[in-house]
């Protein structure tokens, strides 16, 4: 039997932070590109930055579930009741499917856009659309409404994930966060 | 009473002396075909690089004149990716449905400062509009000739943008059309 190691791989510790807060950012973005009424000068680039972003995020959710799935991991805190065990390991499960499922609705939104524009990641080269789907309202449609969901589930989730690491530092006087760093 | 259409006939060969319009060649390396616009806020200017015209021209024989165009509009080129991208797609030219629009001129007038006013049809995709097309032109005893035309299109008059942004939103919808023409009678 090997032993459980003290914290996350590295590899799973860098990307844990930068996603985390870039998906941060990409809701902050989101909201303010639904919700607020810019000018559209301001609003187009921040549409292609959100695209862009969105793009790395698919790529740093494969590195980060081939670290995930191939990468030992710390066991839970003995401390935390079996409950709390399932709970948390099923919120981890929630988020990964999250991070998949925001950029790729946002991917098919994009390419069911009827505009014809391009996915032109940070100016730099072109991320393809899926193929066929230009001007599909109907998918288009449940595209954006999956995005939008998703994403108010994912701000509860993250406040939840958030808010757990502050319970057990609060209440138990478990700092988990040494799982996520490197001591 | 024979003599007035003898007459009639003298009078219509002396009085409108026969006068017809020039064929012009057009130098394509001199001339241009721009269209101009503003999109997010941010002015754009593009070519269409295939383009042809035809202009049978005279100052004494506008009836006579005519001057009819065609454009790929697969070859329109801003130089910014993005647009580049999107314009021969569906909702905007659709070039694969309609690769090419056209003009044709229906009257020439000459107006008092010496320029002209020319009425024709502009068809893009598949819609034809009426169109109003003022232009000046230079001396034409010297040769080239140049010609310069501005005037401006409703993108949406031609059904140019209507699923992504029939208001306008994105992309103005007033775009300006730019002609600069330089040729020489045949």
């Amino acid at each position: 039997m090997t032993l459980s190691p003290d914290r996350y791989s590295s590899i799973t510790i860098i990307l844990h932070w930068i996603m985390g807060f870039a998906f941060i950012a990409m809701l902050a973005s989101g909201l303010v590109m639904e919700y607020v009424d810019l000018d559209r000068a301001v609003k187009f680039p921040l549409y292609q930055l959100h695209k862009s972003v969105g793009v790395l995020l698919i790529a740093a959710f494969v590195l980060r579930l081939a670290a995930r799935l191939f990468a030992p991991t710390p066991a839970l805190p003995d401390t935390l009741p079996p409950l709390e065990k399932t709970l948390a390991k099923l919120g981890h499960f929630v988020l990964y499917g999250l991070m998949i499922a925001m950029p790729m609705s946002g991917w098919i939104m994009s390419s069911a856009s009827s505009s014809g524009l391009p996915i032109m990641v940070f100016d730099l080269f072109e991320w393809p659309l899926i193929p066929d789907l230009s001007g599909n309202k109907e998918i288009g449609g449940l595209a954006r409404e999956a995005h939008t969901i998703l994403a108010f589930t994912l701000i509860g989730v993250l406040v939840a994930h958030v808010g757990a690491v502050i319970k057990h530092a609060v209440v138990e006087k478990t700092n988990l966060l040494t799982r996520m760093w490197w001591s | 009473m024979k003599i007035l259409p003898s007459l009639a006939i003298a009078s219509l060969l002396f009085f409108s002396a026969p006068s017809f319009a020039e064929v012009y060649d057009i130098d394509y390396s001199k001339s241009t075909l721009t269209f101009s616009g503003n999109q997010a806020g941010k002015d754009f200017t593009g070519h269409f690089n295939t383009w042809s015209a035809s202009i049978d021209f005279a100052p004494d024989a506008l009836a006579d004149s005519h001057i009819s165009a065609t454009f790929d509009t697969a070859s329109a080129k801003t130089g910014d990716p993005m647009l580049d991208s999107a314009m021969p797609k569906a909702d905007w030219f659709h070039s694969k449905s309609f690769p090419q629009a056209t003009f044709t001129s229906q009257s020439i007038t000459a107006n008092d400062d010496g320029s002209y006013t020319m009425t024709g049809l502009l068809r893009i995709r598949d819609q034809e509009r009426p169109v109003t097309i003022p232009f000046t032109l230079s001396d034409l005893s010297a040769a080239p000739v140049n010609a310069k035309a501005s005037f401006t299109i409703d993108r949406t008059a031609y059904g140019i943008g209507m699923d992504s942004d029939p208001s306008g939103e994105w992309v103005d919808k007033s775009i300006t059309i730019t002609l600069d023409l330089t040729a020489n009678t045949q």
